[in-house]
């Protein structure tokens, strides 16, 4: 039991932390929060059960195809709703709550109220260290999940985008004056941060089906996981996202499943009341 | 004529910081711009920058207009600033932050290529021991340096200088002095420079614009305007 918690909740974790990762990347560049998040998460589910289940494709192109798409859809939000809108937060605010409902709407509309759900990548379960079985599309939704994880560090820390990135970050105006183009900037990390989104979403998509509004409890979590991990810090998003699908799951189990969403809520109120910009507050990117 | 500021006029509110300002820097000299606090200098430098738009006006930057175009165009055009509160990216090292410079002025070159012009430049400031150091451990002189390598790095025809001397003992000033000649006679590189010791200024400065209320009083050579009376009272009043 013990173990099997801490497995699922591992798994929630770093699905959650990738959701945030996109979040995080977005309000440390632009100071934009982009309430469509979950909406995005669910679109790639939806695309990637459109591509494999519908039209046949092998999964893993359906998967890459849908990335690209909702990191194409996220180029095109960005130009054409948030663009407009810098220097007042409030609209970009807005504009994006607007986005979410269009979007469940639209999901109701082609695809129905259903739960969707892409083809599993593998089948079976493997044995864990003679502890419990445990289902493959969860160890490969794990693997994968921290895989994309490392790559976002990866980017961040050790590439040009990265340092540009960090720069930005800091300090935009200085960036600007050393030749930083910032709004080819901000397009960009708008369209990684739905692109994070979208590989939580196909990732966990297999596991947990889709359906309209299965984006919202996603998006929230997304959120807390960033307050928690202290605003525009990558390592918070990483912690607080482990932190709090094992809190969930551990939660579930040991005291009981109806309260799961309450005990994110217990541990961001604890958190904040020791450390009110969250345990990396400080930390920039 | 390197740069050149026609009829900049600029308000904020109910505040005429410039009205009318006339300028220009000669290619290959360095100009000083000095003036009373609250003349209008650094207004000038945000608008010259790119960080601000002014009122009315234009700037013209060899030959070509650039009034009221965004700060990182006006960087790839050639002009580079310094600030006298010091802006270095502070979690980042001493190299990373001459590089994110030097990659914007050169987007396709790979980054290997970039790297030994960047530690050049520190060793040219006189960091090169502190390429792997954050820069948020660095005193204050050093971050100074940093800020000037970083501007070097976006290889610039006019480097801003916003009051680089501020905070630095005597030798240091001497030091400093010496480095701001040094760019213009082995780069080439054309200085604006606001500054407050007027000591450096004699020394180093070919040419000095005097604001004072939003307008220019004077430009000429240092010598004539520390003995000009209209200065003098700008400064120290009737």
């Amino acid at each position: 039991m013990l173990a099997i918690s801490v497995m699922n909740g591992l798994v929630m974790g770093v699905i959650y932390a990738l959701a945030a990762l996109g979040v995080s990347l977005v309000v440390g560049i632009m100071n934009v929060i982009n309430f469509a998040h979950g909406e995005l998460y669910i679109l790639a589910g939806y695309f990637s059960f459109l591509f494999a289940s519908v039209l046949g494709l092998p999964v893993a192109p359906a998967m890459a195809l849908a990335v690209a798409l909702v990191f194409l859809f996220g180029l095109l939000i960005e130009r054409l709703l948030i663009r407009p809108t810098y220097g007042n937060d409030m609209y970009s605010l807005i504009l994006t709550f607007i986005l979410s409902i269009v979007l469940q709407n639209a999901f109701l509309l082609i695809f129905g109220p259903y739960p969707n759900k892409p083809p599993l990548w593998v089948r079976g379960a493997s044995d864990i260290f003679g502890l419990f079985s445990y289902g493959n599309q969860r160890l490969a939704a794990l693997l994968s999940g921290a895989v994309l994880i490392a790559a976002v560090f990866l980017l961040i820390q050790k590439t040009w985008f990265g340092r540009i990135v960090r720069a930005t970050s800091q300090d935009r105006g200085m960036a600007e004056w050393n030749g930083v183009n910032t709004t080819r900037l901000n397009m960009l990390s708008f369209g990684l941060g739905c692109a994070l989104a979208a590989a939580a979403g196909v990732i966990l998509s297999p596991v947990f089906p889709v359906t309209p509004t299965a984006g919202v409890p996603i998006a929230l979590t997304a959120f807390v996981v960033v307050v928690l991990g202290g605003m525009g810090s990558l390592w918070g998003c990483v912690v607080g996202g482990l932190l709090l699908g094992l809190v969930e799951n551990l939660g579930a189990a040991f005291v009981s499943s109806g309260y799961k969403n309450v005990f994110g809520f217990i541990i961001l109120i604890l958190v904040l009341l020791i450390r009110p910009a969250g345990l990396f507050g400080r930390a920039k990117l | 004529m390197l740069l050149e500021g026609r009829k900049i006029s600029k308000r904020f509110g109910g505040v005429q910081a410039l009205s009318e300002v006339d300028f220009h820097v000669e290619a290959g000299s360095i100009t000083a711009l000095i003036g009373p606090n609250g003349a209008g200098k650094t207004t000038l430098f945000n608008i010259v920058a790119g960080a601000i738009k002014p009122s009315s006006g234009q700037t013209v930057f060899e030959g070509r207009e650039i009034t009221g175009l965004p700060a990182d165009e006006i960087c790839r055009r050639g002009i580079a600033r310094t600030f006298q509160i010091v802006r270095p990216f502070a979690t980042m090292t001493c190299l990373e932050n001459v590089l994110v410079a030097a990659v914007n002025r050169h987007p396709r070159r790979p980054r290997a290529a970039l790297e030994p012009g960047a530690r050049d430049l520190l060793a040219q400031v006189g960091l090169a021991d502190l390429a792997g150091q954050e820069a948020r451990h660095l005193n204050v002189v050093q971050k100074k340096l940093l800020e000037l390598a970083r501007a070097l790095a976006t290889e610039p025809r006019l480097l801003l200088l916003d009051e680089v001397l501020g905070g630095l003992n005597t030798q240091e000033i001497l030091q400093a002095v010496e480095q701001i000649r040094r760019l213009r006679d082995r780069a080439g590189i054309t200085i604006l420079w606001i500054e407050h010791v007027m000591g450096a200024i004699m020394q180093a400065a070919d040419r000095v614009i005097v604001l004072d209320q939003g307008r220019v009083l004077t430009a000429a050579p240092p010598r004539e305007v520390v003995s000009d009376p209209r200065v003098i009272r700008a400064y120290l009043g009737e």
